[in-house]
């Protein structure tokens, strides 16, 4: 518990001292002044709650002190002690402000009281003072939020403005794209299917106004006939559940019963603790049915493609057959002219050897043996030309028996089958099947070098040098040459034709393998020799070089890998 | 018609040895004829004004010069042989096309019938002796205007 300070003012010592001893012995903090100046100066520094002062001093009395002291902040009490029991004095000092006053001679139980209730009314008045100041205190900030409160509302208010204005502008924005989209647009409520908006291009499709939209629901505007779709598309969105969008094409029928078919968009959101259905529908009935035209059209086409490609495999495995019969009739050909001398000789030589027969007989009955008759002449010419006949008949069977080999050889017909064979014995076989077409005017030279048999279809070969080798003499013009080398390398076999014909331009040579492609005249060439003759060499394994001058000739080089390609069966 | 005791000429030229062989041992049972025969085109060319001929024989495809060629050529040198081209059926329509060309009298295809051939020729020694014996008379006609003229001349020179 705090002491209690009180100043004890008196120009009499004997008072100053017993007031001041009954007062610190009632437990108070005591200071003495003997004039009432001495008594302000302490007060500033000790600060007494509490001040008993006499009336009649020197220099200033009692009440000028009151009157001093109370210029200052906060002055404490002053309980007035005075001998001269007079009312007047009584009044000024409590006039001037004294808490309390005490008529000399006292006891010591009123001083503590008077004392005490003194310092509690400056308690109480500090305390309230306290209070007031907080109070105060508090008022000010109470102002201060308030004068905040209050420009926050004017700020607040001003934003509402703004806002509102934004949020008119935004309605009037939304409501003019609402009117102006290019799709129908409605607000469904989710658990009815009521329409509660629709917008210009909604009125226009469906061909109802806006107020009989408004007392539709959606599900009247559905075509009846398809409503499983609908309800597929339904139960997709329901799946979807809020906030996603599902898409699709839903049949509608305008008021007049028209089909149409529109492309929606739609998403279910909450708005006022309900569900609605935001719709968005395009007219896509027009499109769907140019789709439908072009999906009809695609396969139809697709359709015909596939016919095509079957009548162009078709052709282009009668062409190759063409070409196949081209081959042979060239072959047919060259075979038939070959033995046509031959065959001409021996039918001659028939004839010639029965006459020859006849003659010797008719000459035996006319002359028999040893009539004497020179005729050693005669006889001697007929009979030599029966040997003639009969060389010439040997020479003639040897001509076709060679053909005939060359033919087998060619043709290989009990050799289909893959088997290492010596390409020369084909090139060779082919040689002669063309000679009519070099006779006489194509020298043909061969270079056959070392080479191993290599594994291969030998009849496929041969067709390819025998294209090989009519393409180079048709090449040359009158007269020329054709030379065939042979020589291995690089572990493969390598035939080159080199011809003194007309070359081909460099910007041919890609074009020459294609099937169907020819410089020969109508009826010359199919245009597929080369292709096939690519086909095969590829099938080998192989491939074919060229190289050729315009004007000094070309030369193929066939490429074949002694080993053959992978074994695998051909088509053909 | 051939005039007695003319023994007509045949050139037969082939590159093939035994066609040459064979065709000449048939004219020489079958006939009296005088047969010449050469295995290369351009040596029977090169001989072609030594001996007078009645009718040619050539094969079509030959080395160098084909038949069609020599017969052109051969016509240059004696324009009366009549021309007959032996070919092989590969080879026909090239013939046919040159058969203005050469003025041929007939083409035979090989193999030949002998009998065929033999026909072929007499007939055309046949038309050759006719364009012989016309010739003949056309000369003597001549001969005869000749001197029919001379006579005009020497009468009217009397007269004048």
């Amino acid at each position: 518990m705090t002491q209690h300070r009180v100043l004890v003012v008196d120009d009499e010592e004997a008072a100053r001292y017993s007031i001041g001893k009954a007062l610190e012995a009632a437990g108070y903090a005591v200071e003495v002044a003997s004039t009432a100046g001495e008594a302000l100066k302490i007060q500033e520094s000790f600060n007494p709650d509490v001040i008993l002062t006499d009336i009649s001093m020197p220099e200033m009395n009692g009440i000028q002190f009151i009157q001093q002291l109370r210029a200052r902040p906060l002055p404490p009490p002053v309980i007035v002690v005075t001998a001269s029991h007079t009312y007047d004095i009584a009044v000024q000092s409590l006039r001037q402000g004294a808490a309390d006053y005490l008529t000399k001679p006292f006891d010591l139980e009123q001083l503590r009281n008077s004392v005490r209730r003194a310092i509690e009314r400056r308690q109480l008045k500090l305390e309230n003072l306290e209070y007031q100041r907080e109070l105060e205190e508090k008022n000010r900030r109470l102002q201060e939020a308030e004068e905040m409160l209050r420009k926050h509302a004017l700020e607040l208010e001003e934003r509402v403005q703004l806002g509102t204005q934004a949020l008119l502008e935004t309605e009037l924005r939304y409501r003019e794209l609402f009117n102006l989209a290019n799709d129908a647009i409605f607000t469904v409520d989710a658990a009815t299917g009521q329409i509660l908006e629709a917008n210009l291009q909604a009125e226009k499709l469906t061909g109802y106004s806006g107020e009989e939209l408004s007392n539709m629901k959606v599900q009247e505007l559905y075509s009846k006939q398809e409503l499983e779709r609908v309800a597929k598309f339904e139960s997709e969105l329901a799946k979807a559940g809020c906030g996603c969008g599902v898409t699709g094409d839903i049949p509608f029928r305008t008021r007049d019963g028209q089909r149409i078919v529109l492309n929606v968009s739609c998403s279910m959101i909450e708005m006022n603790a309900r569900q609605v259905i935001n719709l968005m529908g395009r007219d896509v009935t027009a499109i769907r049915e140019v789709e439908a035209e072009l999906a009809r059209y695609t396969q139809e086409l697709e359709q015909k493609f596939e016919e095509k490609k079957k009548q162009l495999l078709q052709s282009q495995s009668q062409l190759v057959q063409a070409e196949k019969m081209a081959a042979l009739g060239s072959l047919v050909a060259g075979v038939a002219h070959e033995i046509n001398n031959p065959l001409g000789s021996i039918n001659a030589n028939n004839d010639i050897l029965a006459l020859a027969f006849r003659k010797v007989q008719d000459f035996v009955r006319l002359h028999p043996p040893g009539d004497g008759t020179d005729a050693e002449q005669e006889l001697d010419e007929i009979r030599s030309i029966g040997k003639e006949a009969l060389q010439t008949n040997r020479m003639a069977c040897d001509r076709i028996l060679k053909i005939v080999r060359s033919l087998r050889n060619f043709a290989r017909l009990d050799e289909a089958e893959r088997k290492k064979a010596d390409i020369h014995e084909g090139i060779e076989s082919t040689i002669t099947l063309v000679a009519h077409e070099i006779k006489g005017r194509i020298r043909v030279t061969k270079e056959f070098g070392n080479v191993r048999e290599i594994e291969c279809y030998p009849n496929q070969l041969n067709q390819v040098f025998m294209n090989m080798l009519v393409n180079a003499s048709q090449a040359i013009e009158g007269e020329g040459e054709i030379r065939i080398r042979t020589w291995e390398q690089d572990n493969t076999v390598r035939v080159a034709i080199s011809d003194t014909g007309k070359g081909i331009p460099a910007e041919l040579y890609s074009k020459i393998f294609d099937p169907g492609f020819t410089t020969k005249k109508a009826g010359l060439g199919t245009g597929l020799g080369l292709s096939i003759c690519l086909r095969i060499v590829q099938d080998h394994g192989g491939r074919i070089e060229i190289e050729s001058q315009v004007g000094r000739g070309t030369t193929f080089t066939i490429i074949l890998p002694v080993e053959g390609a992978p074994e695998r069966k051909t088509n053909d | 018609m051939t005039e007695d005791n003319y023994r007509p000429t045949i050139l037969i030229v082939d590159d093939e040895e035994m066609v040459v062989t064979s065709l000449r041992n048939l004219f020489r049972l079958q006939t009296d004829y005088h047969i010449v025969t050469y295995n290369l085109p351009e040596k029977a060319l090169e001989d072609a004004g030594k001996v007078m001929v009645d009718l040619v024989i050539t094969d079509y495809l030959m080395p160098r010069i084909d038949g069609i060629s020599f017969l052109a050529r051969f016509k240059e040198i004696q324009p009366h042989a009549v021309r007959v081209l032996l070919t092989g059926y590969a080879d026909k329509e090239n013939a046919i096309k040159a058969i203005n060309h050469v003025g041929l009298y007939q083409y035979i295809e090989k193999p030949w019938d002998n009998e065929a051939l033999l026909m072929v020729v007499k007939n055309g020694l046949e038309k050759r002796g006719l364009l012989r014996a016309l010739e003949k008379k056309i000369a003597e006609l001549d001969q005869a205007h000749t001197s029919l003229k001379s006579i005009q001349t020497e009468l009217i020179k009397a007269f004048m």
